[in-house]
This record gives structure tokens, sequence and C-alpha cells, in this order.
């Protein structure tokens, strides 16, 4: 029996979505909330059967869903893991989801899988590097990918060139998409003492396929200055609500996903959030949002 | 393995198996004690383990790596159970100890 | 001259699992201090990942000792055994093994049987579906030749073995067992099956335990209830056999090969 109903289409409305978290499917499935997508991490659903499969297949009959890998490693020096990249196929075959991305970064060194998603320096190495293995992946799944900006805590000495110039040439290079996290900008732009406005007048808005927003953590770095971590274990701060606000205004609606991973609210709360992206989407924003722009 | 006593004849294997298929959906007494010890779970937050926090593209700062487990004890709900107090010295590393009888019988599946 | 970026992920790589050692070379920011604080980020999120992930499969071991020694030992685990997958619900198999030679946790015994238990119920949530065969499946065959039969499991099928009552030290420290607390010197096995969508864990006596475990080496059954009454003299035969097929742990009854060898 087919796992999706024909009525429901694989492509990714330009609407609000949610990454799926095993605390929700209950939820979801009595609740049938109305909602444009879901996306789920890939690597959660590479075990043989059960209820992961169980309840993806279930959502999956009822909703568009985009899948986002985290252990692809795309910015290793190292080969791409044949293996894995084997699983993301059967995945992509069995789900038929609407979007593909993955991060830029890196997490394997040799056999030992790093959890993180660890940073790459920006140069022409690296590119070379990087668009060999979005060639290979878009190759192996036959179909377009997505690669995302990252949150940063560090940078590197030998990068030659900026993070957007960057993604730009990767995308201009290999033909894949671009998911810009909001949230990942407005870090990244604090840590590393830069704007974020700038960032996103530069950024190639015509190549982005998905956004993603979520929720970062206040900390502090080796001189008491500021350093904002990437938690997703909150709701969207404001000025990332402004960045996105504009970023929409200049891009038109895009498919938008919230992403909230640690400390999982109810699932009104998380579809909350969905709700105030989609008020944004819609130019609906209310005016508590639009008191906030000024970051 | 050494050969096992025979202790079923035939007859008595398809006696037992002739019950077991009659009983079939019947609550027994038996079953009613079992069930006491049948747990079920759905590990609900598996699928976090199973991607991690550092998997699911969240951040953190709090200070894991600086805990040493050769300075701390126990002090969960085992203290309930009992600890066995004959094991409570132990050497420390590089002239390893370990106090635990090594169980073997895991079976492969 | 630039290194490259092999040469700079093995010295980051090198540096993350290191909490002592110095920030990589050409790490930059906007400040004028080494970044120390700022690389931790990178090393507290392997590592917290990790125990994380140890933590959610892992509970009742977690439970049993309390959150600092877990975690305490899981980052020492980590180290030694660091995961080899992406996929985290691979990780960590080894803690059994490690937990049983950690003198740390010599004081209780039983913690690396309560950790082999939870592997094998991570395992079988997710194993490869299948169904189950009903035990009327086993009026079909002859009574002639039902001592013959051998069971194929399905695959979500794990037999923990214990000489510690496993099953309800794991059932009471997890919030599952409205028992008082277990006899800690009775033992118990533990079946641990997925039949469906819930993983179920049961704890087996009365020779039950060695009545599977020859099952599942293949033995047929008639060989795999006389092991068992070896062991347990008055052997339930008919109580067990519905037990086990209660649980939905048998996928299929393989008949004897009409002339072949018995």
């Amino acid at each position: 029996m087919p796992i999706i109903n024909p009525m429901i289409a694989a492509e990714i409305p330009s609407r609000a979505g949610v990454g799926l978290k095993a605390e929700h499917y209950e939820d979801i499935l009595s609740v049938k909330p109305d909602i444009g997508w879901f996306e789920v991490h890939a690597e959660n659903y590479m075990g043989d059967g059960g209820a992961p499969h169980h309840y993806l297949t279930r959502i999956r009959r009822e909703w568009p869903l985009s899948l986002h890998g985290v252990g692809l490693s795309i910015g290793a020096s190292q080969p791409l893991d044949q293996d894995h990249l084997l699983r993301l196929k059967k995945l992509v075959d069995r789900y038929e989801p609407g979007l593909f991305s993955e991060h830029l970064a890196w997490s394997t060194h040799e056999d030992i899988y790093l959890t993180d998603l660890l940073p790459v320096p920006y140069n022409r190495e690296t590119l070379q590097t990087v668009c060999n293995h979005i060639d290979e992946v878009q190759t192996v799944l036959g179909r377009q990918m997505l690669l995302e900006n990252p949150s940063t805590y560090i940078a590197f000495q030998t990068s030659t060139m900026s993070e957007v110039e960057f993604l730009s040439e990767v995308s201009k290079r290999t033909g894949c998409g671009l998911l810009l996290d909001v949230n990942n900008v407005f870090v990244s732009a604090a840590n590393h003492d830069m704007s974020a406005h700038a960032y996103l007048d530069a950024f190639p808005l015509e190549s982005v396929g998905e956004i993603h927003l979520g929720g970062h953590a206040p900390d502090s770095d080796d001189e008491g200055c500021l350093l904002l971590i990437d938690a997703h274990d909150r709701a969207v701060a404001d000025p990332v609500w402004a960045l996105y606000d504009r970023t929409i205004r200049s891009a038109g609606a895009l498919p938008t996903l919230v992403e909230w991973d640690t400390d999982i609210p109810d699932w009104q709360t998380l579809f909350n959030e969905a709700l105030a992206a989609e008020a944004i989407l819609l130019g609906e924003k209310s005016a508590d949002r639009r008191g906030a722009i000024a970051v | 393995m050494a050969k096992s006593t025979k202790h079923f004849t035939a007859a008595a294997i398809a006696g037992a198996v002739a019950v077991a298929v009659g009983a079939a959906g019947t609550p027994t007494t038996a079953d009613a004690q079992a069930k006491e010890k049948c747990y079920g779970i759905s590990l609900k937050g598996q699928n976090d383990c199973a991607a991690g926090p550092g998997t699911t593209c969240a951040g953190t700062s709090t200070v894991d790596y600086q805990g040493n487990a050769w300075t701390l004890v126990p002090k969960g709900d085992c203290v309930k159970y009992g600890v066995e107090e004959a094991n409570a010295q132990f050497e420390l590393p590089g002239d390893r100890t370990g106090s635990l009888e090594q169980l073997d019988r895991d079976l492969p599946t | 001259m630039v290194p490259s970026l092999s040469k700079q992920q093995r010295a980051f790589a090198a540096s993350l699992r290191r909490p002592d050692g110095p920030v990589p070379e050409d790490v930059t920011h906007p400040g004028s201090v080494p970044p120390i604080k700022r690389f931790n980020v990178y090393r507290n999120n392997v590592a917290t990942a990790e125990i994380d992930a140890l933590a959610a499969t892992y509970p009742a071991v977690e439970a049993l000792v309390g959150s600092e020694f877990f975690r305490a030992t899981a980052r020492e685990f980590a180290v030694q055994f660091p995961p080899r997958s992406p996929l985290l619900f691979r990780f960590g198999g080894d803690f059994a093994y490690f937990l049983s030679d950690f003198p740390p946790a010599s004081q209780v015994p039983y913690l690396a049987d309560i950790a082999r238990l939870e592997w094998a119920q991570l395992q079988a949530y997710h194993a490869a579906d299948a169904t189950s065969v009903p035990i009327e499946k086993l009026g079909d065959i002859p009574p002639e030749d039902v001592g013959d039969v051998r069971f194929t499991f399905h695959p979500s099928t794990h037999l923990v073995r214990s000489k510690y009552p496993i099953v309800s030290i794991w059932a009471d420290c997890t919030g599952r067992s409205e028992l008082s607390p277990p006899d800690i010197s009775a033992s118990e096995d533990a079946l641990v099956v997925r039949p469906a969508i819930e993983v179920n864990t049961r704890a087996l006596s009365g020779g039950a335990g060695e009545f599977l475990a020859g099952l599942m080496r293949g033995q047929t059954l008639q060989s795999a209830a006389d092991v068992a009454a070896d062991q347990v003299s008055e052997f339930d035969l008919s109580l067990h056999l519905s037990g086990l097929f209660e649980t939905g742990c048998v996928m299929a009854i393989e008949r004897p090969t009409p002339g072949g060898n018995r």
C-alpha cells in the first residue's frame, strides 16, 4: 500500500511548518492542526521499523514533509559516508519529501562521529570540497538539495571570503538551493560583531528555498561580551522575528520552519510559533512584533 | 552443549501444545501473574536520543566534561535496594580491580 | 602557508576531545584574548550530546546511580567508546560492558545487567516490523511432529539473562511498578519484544528463560523443553508456550522436513 496519499502533494507550500517531535505525534494526529507542513531530522528515521516509521507514515499521509539531514558532514575534508548517503536515498524514496536540506558544517573525522555541526574556513579549498560533496549528494538523490547557513562561535584565519560569498558561490556552482536560517544569521552576527542586516542585504535571496527560525540562549565569551548559543530551547526572539519580517518583505513568501529541539513545549505553544510565522507570511504581523524591529 | 535428559515424551509435548492452543484467549491465573511483570515502554523522546541534541542543531553551553566519575559515588535509587559495602573500596585507575563477576550469559539474537 | 582542510580538521577534532588543550591555532574571533570559552561551546556540544544520548537510552541506569554519577560515568565512557555513526541510537552499545568493569560502579553489581536490558529495549524499538504468529498455528501441526518444530523469532526479540531481578529493578526505578521494592537476591531473565509499536518487557521465571534460550538457538520444541526441565524440574510447558506466543515474539513456525533428519 502506498504510504503517500495521492491527495497530499509532496511540494512544501509557502506556509509555516514545525520540526516534528515524538512528544507531539499523538496530539498532531488527534488535533489535525491546520499547519502547512512538517520537517524531520532524517537520522531519527533511519532505524528499520517501529514507532518512528509508524508515526511518520501516518503524518506523511496528511501533510507535506521536508527532510533535514544533520549527519552527512558535507564540510568534511574526507569523503562522504556512502552508507549514510544510501540511507538518505532510501528515506527520500520512501517518504517523497518536498525538500531535502543539510548543513554547511562537518561532523565526522576518520571513523569518529563528532556530535555537533562544526564550522569550516571559507576559502577555495573548502569551496571545492563542499561543491564536490553537494554534486555527489544531488546525483545520488536525483534531486536538488538546500544548504543551510550555520551559526558559529569562532571563525578561521584561513577564511578568504565571507560566508555569504561562500554560500552564493556554492549555489552558483552546484545548482543547490539555500536554506536561510534567520536565527543563525542573528546568532553569528552577534557573535562576530557583524551586521545581520548587511548579511541579509548580501544574501542571494533568489536561491532560498526554505527559511528556519528558532530560539537562542544568551551566554558570554572570554571577554565577558555577549555570546549567543543556537540552543533551539525556547521561543523565537523578537529581533529574529523582525529580521524574518524584513526577509519576507524582500524575498516574498517562503516555506518557513520553526525549530524547537530542547526543552520541548506542549503542542499548542509550538503551534503558536508557527501561527506567528504565518501571520508574517501573510503580511498580518502584529503590532508588538512591529515594535521590535530595531536590532 | 551436553545432551539433556529427555523429560518429555512426544505425547507429553503434543498434550502440552494442545492445552496451550486450547487455552488461547482465555486468561489464566498464571497469565494474570505474568502480566504483573510485563511492562510496556513507548520511549517518549527516544528520537531525541536517536539524533541527540548535538545533531538536532541545538547548541548548549553546559560544562559537562569536568565531572570526574572517579571521585563520585552512586546515590540514586540503588541506595533503596542496598549497595554492596564490600565493594565500596576500589583501586584507582592504573591498577583497576573490577569487582564484578563477568556476566557472560547474554544470548545472541 | 595555508593548512589544508584535512590537517585543519584533524587538529580541530583533537582539540575538541582534549578539554584542557589549547584552541586550534587558526581559530579567530572579534576579541583579543584566546577564545577558550568560544571554543568550549563546541567541546560542550559534543560532550553534552553524547551524554544526553546515553541518558535517553539508559534512564534506569541513570535513576539507579543518580544524575551526577551517571553523567560523569557517561562522559568517561564516551571518551573511550565515542560514537562511530551519525545515527545516535547506535551509540552506547558497549555501555554495559564498560559498566561491568568500572570500579566506581561496582557497589551496584546489577548495573551492567540493567544497561543490557535497556540496550535490548532500544534495539527492539528500532527493529524491523514483522507479523507475529498466533498459537493456533501450532495446532495445525500433526501431534506426532509438533516436538520437532523450530521457531523463528520476531526481529525485535531479545532475551537478557541475569542473576539479579532486572525486570523488577528496572520497573521499580523507572516508576512502572507499584509493587514493593524487589528482593535483590531473586533472579530474573527478561524477554523484550515489540510485536507492534510498543516495546514490551516481561520477566521470565520457572525455566522460561532456559526454554526461550534453547528455542532462540534454533533447538526444536522438544529439545528446548527438555533443557528447561533439566534446570527446573516442575517446568510447565503448556504455560510457557502460551506465554511465549502471547508476547508475539514468534514470527514463524518451521515444520520438520518430511524425511529429513530428526
